[in-house]
């Protein structure tokens, strides 16, 4: 598959203003400030494919919007290379721009106190799109998000919801062939992020657009991405598909016993940790299943009684990423 | 021509933006007209009871408060916008929009800075530019000269709007400099005789203030003009390095959040 982004070695280091909360070193900082400098992307390189949504995943500072500014020309690298749509970012922005769509989800380029259809046409006068082609992809934007009525009121007077999916018709009315995408559901409804997520499925299917996808939302991850990025104080630490997120030397086991369990005889067995006392007959276990088989490992939990209920279970991809996060 | 119709778009969004509450519009209008006849009328009596303007008609103070107003407005309007939006921007994180255009950045940032309602102080110096020329006779030639020192005291705006709109984008937050700019008006708004020489020679050579107000007047009226050509290089210069300003701030921009 062709790679349209390719990042080598990138680095940027903010510079920040460091004091203490009193008085004096207020009025000392003044004539002298001690700064602090903070990586905060460390050197990172990893390419794209054309048509891939990618997932960039982080804690927050970790560099994530940071890289995402850097990849859309809006703030310039310390060091390395970016290349997006055979264009460097900040050689050939105006050329490059014409070609990427970036939302950010806590900022708007809407006006505020004007319906989204006057920013659409101002993004019509601003990106040079053809009438025929501009006309045809408005059509297709309001029917798929049902935005007839929506884009004729003021900004101000939309929900949340309905705000994004302008932003979203703003940002790729010139049909970019990349899109960036900073936190979009980020405060929406489980409906307004159905939507969103729907619509991202289809640009990518229809159009074959690429998505970086920078978002705290697991669920935009898992529904969305093939391929995960996790970056962590700067450094990339996890780049691979999303199935790959598995622990497979883990599991968690829900068991129900028809007697009562005795929990001092179980936490003696050495692979589990009790996670949860349910009630008098069912437990929550977190097991290492690294030197034993699973139905070892049961009957050693059984201890002779008759189960009731049981279920096994990968931990979920918070954990793995709690955990990714941590280390 | 693609950019003059993206510049007329946003002239026509920021009007219906000011439209959008109409009582608001209104009322600043006729309020920032009035605010700005404050300075004419405040010239015109100190024309009356003082020999502080030895050498100068009623009409010809008229005329000068009136292109200092013209230019001011014009400025205001069309490009100074920059500097507020400057500070609005930076602050809300907006600024990043504007490297998201493929277009020249300087010119998006101007053309989303258009300021509707100072149209009221250009209009009120067209007003008594066209009252004051009026009253007062003038040849081709030096409506040409006048003309052209205008320009120069609006490319000269131009540069304080760049820097201004630089330094808050470096510094963030810096609201302050309005005050500044106010000085700096207070300074172009009276003849230069007025001042001690050294002064008159900083504005006139140096920085040339005076370019802003009392010479496009003088040449209309006939007063000799000193160093025009020195004040052309001084106004390019400046011009020049406000540009390089701009441009390199924006280079180290580190944008808000996330």
């Amino acid at each position: 598959m062709e790679k349209i982004i390719i990042v080598e070695r990138l680095k940027k280091e903010f510079k920040s203003f460091n004091r203490s909360e009193s008085f004096v070193e207020a009025l000392k900082s003044l004539v002298k400030r001690d700064y602090k400098v903070t990586k905060a992307v460390d050197d990172i390189s990893f390419s794209i494919s054309k048509g891939e949504i990618v997932g960039f995943l982080g804690p927050n500072g970790a560099g994530k919007s940071t890289t995402i500014k850097m990849l859309s020309g809006i703030v310039y690298a310390d060091s390395g290379n970016i290349e997006v749509l055979g264009f460097n970012p900040w050689k050939e922005r105006i050329k490059y721009v014409g070609n990427i769509g970036v939302i950010f989800g806590q900022k708007s380029q809407l006006f505020w106190d004007l319906p989204p259809i006057d920013a659409f046409y101002m993004n019509k006068e601003i990106y040079n799109i053809d009438k025929k082609i501009f006309d045809d992809t408005l059509e297709y934007f309001v029917r798929l998000l049902d935005l007839f009525e929506i884009m004729k009121k003021p900004t101000r007077q939309l929900s949340l919801g309905e705000r994004m999916k302008c932003e979203f018709v703003m940002s790729m009315l010139h049909r970019p062939k990349v899109v960036f995408l900073d936190e979009p559901t980020i405060g929406l409804d489980v409906f307004a992020k159905e939507t969103i997520r729907k619509f991202i499925k289809d640009m990518n299917k229809k159009f074959g657009t690429t998505f970086i996808v920078t978002s705290h939302d697991l669920e935009d991850i898992e529904n969305l991405c093939d391929r995960v990025i996790i970056i962590n104080h700067g450094k990339i630490v996890f780049d691979d598909d999303v199935s790959k997120l598995v622990v497979k030397d883990k599991k968690y086991i829900t068991v129900k016993f028809y007697e009562k369990i005795d929990f001092d005889k179980l936490s003696k067995v050495k692979e589990i940790k009790i996670l949860d006392r349910i009630s008098e007959h069912s437990v929550r276990l977190e097991a290492n299943v690294k030197k034993i088989y699973v139905d070892e490992l049961i009957k050693k939990i059984r201890m002779g009684k008759r189960i009731e209920d049981l279920e096994i279970s990968n931990p979920p991809i918070t954990e793995i990423i709690k955990k990714l996060y941590k280390d | 021509m693609s950019n003059l119709v993206t510049w007329f778009k946003y002239i026509r969004s920021s009007f219906l933006i000011r439209m959008a509450y109409r009582g608001e519009f209104l009322i600043s209008l006729v309020s920032m007209f009035a605010l700005e006849m404050v300075g004419p009328l405040f010239a015109y009596t100190i024309y009356l009871n003082s020999p502080g303007f030895a050498g100068w008609t009623f009409y010809q103070i008229i005329l000068l408060q009136g292109i200092l107003l013209f230019i001011k407005g014009f400025s205001y309007v069309h490009f100074f916008g920059i500097v507020w939006n400057s500070n609005i921007s930076i602050w809300r994180g907006t600024l990043d929009f504007i490297f998201l255009k493929p277009r020249n950045l300087l010119l998006t940032f101007i053309f989303s800075s258009y300021d509707v309602e100072d149209n009221a102080k250009m209009l009120g110096g067209i007003a008594l530019i066209g009252f004051a020329l009026y009253h007062i006779e003038f040849t081709f030639t030096k409506i040409l000269l006048m003309i052209y020192l205008i320009i120069l005291g609006i490319v000269l705006f131009f540069a304080f709007a760049l820097l201004f709109s630089a330094f808050i984008i470096r510094f963030i937050q810096t609201w302050r400099l309005y005050e500044f700019l106010e000085i700096i008006l207070m300074i172009a708004q009276y003849p230069n005789k007025i001042y001690p020489q050294y002064v008159s020679v900083i504005f006139t050579s140096i920085i040339p203030l005076f370019v802003a107000g009392v010479f496009p007047a003088e040449a209309l009226i006939g007063s000799v003009v000193p160093n025009v050509l020195l004040m052309t290089f001084s106004v390019v210069f400046i011009f020049s390095i406000s540009l390089y300003t701009w441009f390199n701030v924006l280079k180290h921009y580190s944008s808000a959040g996330g």
